[in-house]
């Protein structure tokens, strides 16, 4: 570091090279600001050209990826190796709990189609899924985002909802052709229709950017405890309803958090669901 | 006589001021770029460390810090805003937020030379701080503006916390690195 800077600086220190200099740091500071202007008001074709980048970065992500998940699943796989034993007691019993859980569901679920026959209720709509591979995460301290290694060729367009096996992750905001970026329930600007899952009040829920997103504009005379299950409610049509998204986690005077049910930092693989909004128009699943 | 010339032609290279030139060395110069453009995409990778889950070390800050201060001819300030640029495009954050301040920490450290060079790493890991605490106070600046928001800075003073915490294990090669290309080694 010490040896021969001098020609270096003596280069830098020329005229022409000083002049040029700041103007190439004018100009990219200038493009720098536009670019924020242009992204914030949507002017220009910012996202477009976002989005083009994306499907050119998401190949090289996906190939450097495939090494970190699998350490990343020999790690999990050591983790679990440990608790073997105990873990193994504990599905043991949760097993036969459930045993007797599937025995009510079949139950209710034949009742339920009776019913269902009977009243001539309308089907819901149909939802599939495009299974695809996380291959980055926003890591940075705004926003929270995931990106996909699957695209518009798969099927994934913005607004799906997005679930992994545990609950709801977020919803696609971009899509490529063969990448798309999930807005996870956390970021600022997630806000997710939801209700209690025991007394049906509706709720927003809204990220904040931290762990625990908030459960705003909750009717005050709704009762809500820590434990209470939130699951979406499918107003607004962009998510199906009932999907699970997490417990409530702290109750406070003036704000409830909600703990959900997906590690949100651990997320290998996810589904993208195709709903099909129900609509007024063009509606062919009529009674 | 072709021989000849070419003979001369390298053995001009060879007299070089220690800045690589010519031919095969020319992709010399590419590597700061190309290390820090995989520090960056490192940084979005999820790698699923439980400490590290909700904020990923800023490796690309560290990058364009530790070559801007030791080359700042190979790290001009384009190729700062170009790895700012890609950091925002794999975050989905502002397009040009992390690009701005890259551009400002490059033009911050490489005028730092004069006083940093030479001097022990210590003093060179709490100049990091310093930057590292000046960028994440810009972008948190910006991204409340952008957002018309209040955002929450806990999560980019984590950020920094980490970026710090780990700067000595990320810089070290950096510096390894850069100080094999001054001089003969690369050229």
């Amino acid at each position: 570091m010490r040896r021969s800077n001098k020609p270096l600086a003596s280069r830098m220190a020329s005229p022409m090279g000083l002049l040029f200099n700041r103007f190439a740091f004018a100009f990219l500071l200038a493009l720098g600001l536009t670019l924020l202007v242009a992204g914030r008001s949507g002017i220009g074709p910012v996202e477009q050209v976002r989005t083009g980048l994306l499907d050119l970065l998401a190949p090289v992500l996906d190939v450097i990826s495939r090494p970190v998940a699998a350490v990343n699943d020999l790690a999990t796989e050591i983790e679990q190796l440990s608790r073997v034993y105990e873990e193994n007691d504990r599905l043991r019993q949760e097993n036969a709990r459930l045993l007797h859980w599937q025995a009510a569901a079949r139950a209710l679920e034949r009742d339920n189609a009776q019913y269902r026959r009977l009243l001539n209720v309308r089907a819901r709509s149909d939802v599939t899924y495009i299974t695809a591979r996380v291959v980055g995460e926003s890591g940075g301290p705004f926003v929270k985002t995931l990106l996909l290694a699957a695209g518009e060729r798969d099927g994934v367009e913005p607004d799906q909802a997005v679930v992994s096996e545990l609950g709801l992750v977020g919803r696609i905001t971009e899509a490529g052709r063969n990448a798309a970026r999930i807005l996870l329930i956390t970021d600022l600007n997630s806000r997710i229709p939801v209700m209690l899952e025991g007394s049906r009040r509706r709720a927003i829920l809204s990220g904040d950017n931290s762990g625990r997103p908030l459960l705003a504009f909750l009717e005050a005379e709704a009762e809500v405890q820590p434990g209470d299950r939130v699951v979406t409610s499918g107003h607004g049509g962009m998510l199906p309803p009932g999907l699970v998204v997490g417990v409530v986690a702290s109750v406070t005077e003036n704000q409830v958090r909600l703990r959900p049910f997906v590690d949100l930092a651990r997320l290998e693989r996810v589904n993208v669901l195709r709903y099909r909004r129900p609509s007024l128009v063009n509606d062919r699943n009529g009674p | 006589m072709r021989p000849r010339r070419r003979k001369s032609a390298s053995s001009r290279l060879g007299d070089g001021p220690g800045l690589p030139q010519l031919g095969f060395w020319r992709l010399g110069l590419a590597i700061p770029g190309l290390v820090s453009l995989v520090l960056v995409l490192l940084g979005s990778l999820p790698i699923g460390v439980p400490f590290l889950g909700p904020v990923l070390p800023a490796f690309g800050l560290i990058a364009v810090h530790v070559f801007a201060l030791q080359r700042p001819d190979l790290m001009p300030h384009w190729l700062a805003f170009g790895l700012g640029l890609v950091t925002d495009l794999l975050s989905g954050g502002p397009l040009g937020l992390t690009a701005l301040v890259f551009l400002g920490v490059q033009a911050l450290s490489a005028s730092q030379r004069r006083v940093l060079i030479g001097r022990p790493f210590v003093l060179g890991w709490a100049a990091f701080v310093a930057v590292a605490l000046a960028a994440a106070g810009v972008s948190w600046l910006i991204a409340c503006v952008y957002f018309l928001d209040f955002v929450n800075p806990v999560a980019a003073l984590l950020q920094v916390a980490v970026t710090v915490t780990l700067f000595p294990l990320v810089a070290a090669p950096l510096l390894l690195l850069s100080h094999r290309m001054t001089g003969q080694a690369f050229a």
